[in-house]
């Protein structure tokens, strides 16, 4: 009774830390960008005029990047972008792989469509997912290009659009195979094998019978696949081909900084990463924050999951 | 076949879409690339000339660091609690969560900052592809695979050592190490096979960052630069096809050794 207690007040703790983050994220076009400090060009230390990047000693409190945006005020404009992308795509994801795990149910569907998702499974598992998204996603990016001058609004929504169908069409195979899986099992339960002989229809069985375990299943699911599109998400960062589109910045005359639009948190890991060495702070800082954020959402799993183990003893 | 037909997709693709032609053209050329004699002699160009050894190497010798990890904590199994080993998957599943990314830059800038704040040049943290960094790389190749098979043969290592088998031997006077090698490493076997395999695959993967980051070389190095730097052959999907060949080449080779065991299994 005490664990079951505890486990609801962790998740009410996790989940009231996403939703402050997320309720300042929503603020910060109207509210908070006009109390925050979001650039800092120059600061006077020791009687010495200084440019950026500056250290989180010199700005508080996370530092600016190569060009003088505070990571601080990045980081909480970002999170909305991280948070609805992932949550969009992965809701997305499940429904679909459920729609068409039900369709495997049904004799044409397990002749034609499971082996087609079994094969694309076994594909994509073969390459290397940062490359197969390389792969899939690059030629678009190349084909949109973005620069300073020619920013199009257009553009960068049907970039993101093809980048959010890509990870879509990814993320799909192993998660109807996984369904599936799942699905035979249950379809071989006695209750099951009981429950058909009395004439109920599978459909009808997946929407009633087997309620309680689909339910911690797509629970289970819902995270791994969001955990996993985060993952993908700094992948795509991490060879610039930033959800929300890029923006060149030329430095000087032989320096170029290619910054994300969106400012979501894997682009802004993105696009310092190459800067590990001189401000370690502008790519550690959005990656303490994105790893505290996939953490955060283990808990919440952990105590949803937990409390349902619970609820069905 | 898939994999040819992906990347010839990926070619084909954003310069004419729904042009079916243009990729039936594509695959054409590329199986009539592929299929030949001077293609086999140019894999073994491919890998000489981008240090495939390091990576091949690399991988190896992380797979077997994560196989003698496995052997070590299957061995020390029953003396941990049954509460502790559920509080360490908890955490292990936490690490596994973690983008494989962020772990390599973190231990890259860590080891750098050691380095940095002691003057003491322990590893060797930026390589180049003639003198490519070793441990470092090796530790972050290491971690993942082994969380990932802690975590996913506890549950099979638990059955084996509450088998009535194992009870009844150990209750004989049996010694632990014999049955150890007698009974627990041979029931553990037919799991590890499939596991394996997806632990290369998972590999491979974070060894394009650590050959990236370390600057090392490799074979990953090579495919990441097929997209980055201009081809100068006609077909640059033949390139991506060889990489990506030469990499699965080690997956077809465990998946044959797993094959041909069965088969004398089957026929002993």
């Amino acid at each position: 009774m005490n664990s079951l207690k505890n486990k609801n007040l962790t998740l009410w703790i996790f989940c009231s830390v996403v939703l402050f983050f997320l309720l300042l994220s929503c603020l910060y076009e109207p509210l908070l960008s006009k109390i925050l400090t979001l650039r800092v060009e120059s600061i006077m230390i020791n009687g010495e005029v200084k440019y950026p990047p500056f250290t989180p000693l010199e700005v508080l409190p996370f530092g600016t990047d190569i060009i003088g945006f505070t990571i601080f005020a990045k980081i909480i404009q970002g999170f909305k972008y991280t948070f609805f992308i992932g949550l969009l795509l992965s809701t997305a994801q499940i429904f679909s792989s459920l729609i068409i795990t039900i369709l495997t149910l049904y004799k044409l569907g397990s002749k034609v469509l499971l082996p087609l998702f079994s094969y694309f499974d076994k594909l994509f598992t073969l390459i290397p997912k940062p490359f197969l998204l390389l792969l899939l996603i690059g030629p678009y990016s190349d084909a949109l290009l973005f620069n300073t001058d020619n920013v199009q609004p257009s553009a960068n929504l049907k970039f993101v659009m093809i980048q959010l169908f890509i990870l879509f069409l990814v993320g799909i195979p192993n998660l109807v195979k996984l369904y599936h899986s799942e699905l035979s099992v249950l379809f071989k339960q006695d209750f099951a094998l009981a429950s058909q002989t009395l004439g109920s229809s599978k459909f009808r069985m997946i929407g009633y019978s087997f309620k309680p375990q689909l339910t911690e299943l797509t629970l289970n699911l819902f995270f791994k696949i969001l955990t996993q599109n985060l993952s993908l998400f700094i992948y795509l960062a991490y060879f610039q081909l930033y959800l929300g589109g890029s923006l060149v910045t030329q430095l000087d005359a032989s320096t170029t900084y290619t910054a994300t639009i969106s400012n979501e948190w894997s682009g802004l890991i993105g696009q310092n990463i190459n800067r590990l060495a001189s401000t370690p702070w502008t790519v550690l800082i959005p990656l303490a924050f994105y790893g505290g954020f996939i953490l955060l959402l283990n808990g919440i799993k952990r105590s949803l999951t937990g409390g349902m183990q619970n609820q069905s003893i | 076949m898939g994999t040819i037909l992906l990347v010839c997709l990926s070619y084909s693709l954003p310069l004419s879409m729904g042009n079916t032609e243009l990729l039936f053209e594509i695959v054409k050329e590329s199986i009539s690339q592929i299929f030949t004699y001077r293609y086999l002699s140019e894999l073994f160009i491919i890998y000489q000339q981008t240090n495939g050894d390091y990576t091949l190497k690399l991988i190896s010798t992380s797979l077997t660091i994560t196989l003698f990890s496995l052997l070590i904590y299957s061995y020390y199994f029953p003396k941990m609690k049954n509460k502790k080993v559920m509080r360490l998957i908890k955490y292990l599943e936490d690490i596994e969560s973690l983008p494989v990314l962020g772990i390599v830059f973190f231990i890259h800038w860590l080891s750098v900052v050691i380095y940095k704040e002691t003057s003491i040049y322990l590893f060797k943290t930026v390589g180049t592809p003639r003198e490519p960094a070793i441990t470092v790389p090796l530790v972050i190749l290491s971690i993942f695979p082994i969380i990932f098979l802690i975590k996913y043969m506890t549950p099979y290592i638990k059955d084996v050592y509450q088998s009535n088998y194992f009870i009844f031997a150990k209750s004989l006077g049996y010694p632990k190490y014999k049955l150890f090698f007698s009974y627990v490493i041979p029931n553990l076997l037919p799991f590890l096979e499939n596991i394996m395999k997806f632990i290369y695959l998972e590999m491979i993967t974070v060894m394009l960052f650590i050959e990236i980051q370390f600057n090392t070389g490799g074979l990953l190095t090579g495919l990441r630069n097929t997209q980055f730097i201009p081809s100068d052959t006609t077909s640059p999907q033949t390139t991506v096809i060889s990489y990506l060949f030469l990499l699965l080449f080690p997956y077809v080779l465990m998946s044959f050794f797993f094959k041909t065991i069965h088969f004398f299994k089957l026929h002993k």
